[in-house]
């Protein structure tokens, strides 16, 4: 083992970043508060203000005192991240155990050419371990660890990480000629060239024009657009401004107003979308795929080919008629924040196919042909009418025949939706195994097209229900459970019952326990 | 008495014990006395006409009419289709007639076993079983301590297996 950085601080101007990123919310809650404070009077008040004052010394000295207490030592073998002002904690790693390496940028780190790297093993956040603000040598240096050190020229990359990062009281940095890091691998070592290395190729890289098609077919207008039409009006009514709108409004056709609340709901949700994924690109090494995104936060995560479990073809009804589907891959990790492991948003189902084949090889299963895309386009507008239909005719039914507030009318008809997308997923759902029993595929033909593919190996238990008969009997539904990132349930339906056995046996073969057994290949 | 897995909806290797049935049939008329009980709260809370009818004529005769069918019928073909397996390589729960669920879990998987027993069920001397899973958590029961032991030993890979007892 051999330190290269050791008993580092987070870079000084981490501080200058969070104090500037906590900014814009602080700009919003004074307005608030001026706005709540010339209202608001007796004991309420008194408590209300000591409260944001607490906040507010807790959000200035938070960082502080990040910076003061927490120190990080990486090693060859792993890292060691201490924290803590009176309770001290220390928690290490194994470069061997991690999974996946997430880099944010955020637009205050940005600012100072700062980023926050996670490295994150197989589990949820408890696992995690963050890097706050690092300098981009020392982002080069973990991304390369935590990658395969076999391409990394370890030496090089710690001594210029001496160069920005700060030190404390014992060398930072292993010089070449006080303490020369080996050029191996870590003891376990991940066989990985860098994302930086020169093998790596572009899997996807999305253009402005390609996002904006995205935002439509995501239908991220009808996502945003609601909520943030009503912050805006809450906005301007407290400022005084709502009646301006509503007599700017009064002098136009209601159809012109509605095409351009829409219009603006349009562009709203493409503007969002563009912020979001702006300069998407997903790459590949021999050993690792790194997918970054993002204009404001820029985002990047490496996954490590052992944290991919799975892997996820969805196409809603534009996709479907538009041949595009968006592809995402199912990991050890809990990866919710970085937008669920998306690799493509939206592309031809062709590409998809293709990248499927070239890059992730073991869970590349045949999408459909052409005759047999149509008869799931076909059901899925005949489901999409349904779920539209049944929602509204409860509506309609609740207020018009039995009187019921229009308020109520909507819980009713919200349930109804629920209720048929909760059992209506399961219904048109079928599971199945590929020809060798080496994958799982659920397939969903609902009012979307998805296609979850997993290893068998993943699987912790399957659960059958089935109306018994003279022989196995007829099963009715089908669960498959597997941990990736997270607990989750392949409910199908529709289950031959030699897949059903196929999935019980690999089950019940002996294998090894548990907590060896959460991540491919883990140690 | 075998250790190989049962095909899906087929018996287990072993059955509940015969208090199993009491149990359930003193935790059925124990459900229905108190939402007989909190009806009839709501029916003196209340000076709502619609709620005395829905108590009386629906809530009431539902809960009493379903215990009696339980205990007199669906407890005991309750205890007669449920059966278990539990090997160093898996753990196989069948239960129910007319709906049929089998569940199979990995035994490696299980991370750990936990036995509960409240006050019913110390009354006659059993235990609820639960496995812990990483993705789900199922239970089998109840059981004599006895047997809930030997269960978590297989489990846990402390001693030999159940089925070859």
């Amino acid at each position: 083992m051999s330190d290269l950085l050791e008993n580092r601080r987070d870079a000084g101007a981490f501080i200058a970043a969070e104090h500037l990123r906590h900014v814009p919310s602080l700009v919003f809650l004074l307005i608030g508060l001026s706005v709540w404070d010339s209202r608001a009077e007796g004991v309420a008040r008194t408590l209300f203000l000591s409260l944001i004052i607490v906040l507010g010394v807790s959000r200035l000295l938070g960082p502080v005192l990040q910076w003061a207490t927490v120190r990080y030592t990486v090693t060859t073998d792993g890292v060691r991240v201490t924290g803590g002002l009176l309770h001290r904690r220390t928690t290490s790693l194994r470069w061997s155990t991690v999974r996946a390496v997430d880099v944010e940028d955020t637009w205050s780190l940005r600012l100072f050419g700062l980023h926050r790297v996670t490295l994150a093993q197989a589990g949820g956040d408890a696992t995690r371990v963050v890097f706050r603000a690092v300098d981009d040598k020392t982002r080069r240096l973990l991304t390369g660890l935590a990658s395969g050190a076999g391409a990394v020229p370890l030496a090089a990359l710690a001594d210029d990480a001496s160069t920005r990062s700060e030190r404390t009281d014992a060398p930072a940095v292993s010089s070449p000629d006080a303490s020369p890091p080996p050029a191996a691998p870590p003891a376990t070592p991940p066989t990985a060239p860098t994302a930086e290395a020169p093998t790596e190729r572009v899997v996807y890289e999305a253009s402005l024009g390609e996002l904006v098609r995205i935002s439509l077919m995501h239908g991220t207008f009808a996502v945003l657009a609601p909520a943030v039409l009503m912050t805006v009006w809450e906005l301007a009514s407290s400022v005084g401004l709502a009646g301006a709108f509503e007599s700017a409004a009064a002098g136009l056709d209601p159809r012109v107003a509605g095409l351009l609340v829409f219009c603006a709901a349009v562009v709203l949700g493409i503007v969002a979308t563009v912020v979001r994924f702006h300069g998407f690109r997903a790459t590949s090494t021999p050993s690792a795929l790194v997918v970054a995104y993002g204009l404001v936060e820029r985002k990047q995560r490496t996954l490590h080919p052992t944290a991919v479990q799975g892997v996820i073809v969805h196409r809603n009804l534009m996709e479907q008629l538009l041949g595009r589907a968006r592809l995402s891959v199912l990991t050890v990790d809990a990866s919710t924040r970085l937008g669920a492991n998306v690799v493509m948003p939206s592309i031809p189902v062709r590409v998809v196919s293709s990248v499927l084949q070239e890059h992730f090889p073991d869970f590349a299963t045949p999408l459909h042909n052409e005759r047999s895309a149509v008869r799931v386009l076909r059901s899925s507008v005949l489901l999409t009418a349904v779920s539209v239909g049944v929602p509204v005719a409860v509506f309609v039914a609740a207020t018009q025949t039995l009187g019921t507030e229009p308020g109520w009318a909507a819980v009713l008809a919200f349930a109804a939706l629920g209720t048929l997308r909760g059992v209506g997923a399961p219904l048109a759902s079928r599971l199945t195994t590929d020809p060798a029993e080496r994958l799982v595929v659920l397939t969903t033909r609902f009012t979307y097209d998805r296609r979850t593919v997993a290893d068998v190996g993943r699987l912790h238990g399957v659960m059958s229900w089935a109306i018994p008969g003279r022989r196995t009997g007829r099963t009715v539904l089908v669960t498959a459970f597997l941990y990736a990132g997270a607990p989750r349930r392949l409910a199908a339906a529709h289950c031959a019952t030699s897949t059903l056995e196929a999935l019980r046996s690999r089950l019940a073969a002996p294998q090894p326990r548990a907590e060896q057994t959460i991540g491919r290949g883990a140690a | 008495m075998t250790t190989s897995l049962p095909v899906a909806g087929a018996s287990g290797a072993h059955g509940l014990p015969g208090d199993a049935v009491r149990y359930w049939n003193l935790r059925t008329a124990i459900s229905s006395a108190v939402v007989v009980a909190l009806g009839a709260g709501a029916v003196l809370w209340s000076d709502a006409t619609w709620v005395s009818t829905l108590v009386w004529f629906v809530v009431v005769p539902i809960a009493v009419l379903g215990a009696v069918v339980d205990v007199v019928y669906l407890n005991r073909k309750q205890f007669e289709h449920y059966s278990y397996t539990v090997t160093p390589d898996f753990v196989y729960v069948v239960k129910g007639r007319l709906l049929r669920r089998s569940l199979t879990i990995a035994t490696p998987q299980i991370l750990n076993v936990e036995t509960m027993q409240g006050p019913l069920l110390r009354s006659f001397g059993l235990v609820q079983l639960k496995f812990t899973c990483i993705v789900d958590v199922d239970r089998i029961g109840p059981l004599t301590p006895a047997r809930a032991e030997e269960i978590r030993s297989v489990v846990l890979h402390i001693a030999v297996a159940v089925d070859a007892t």
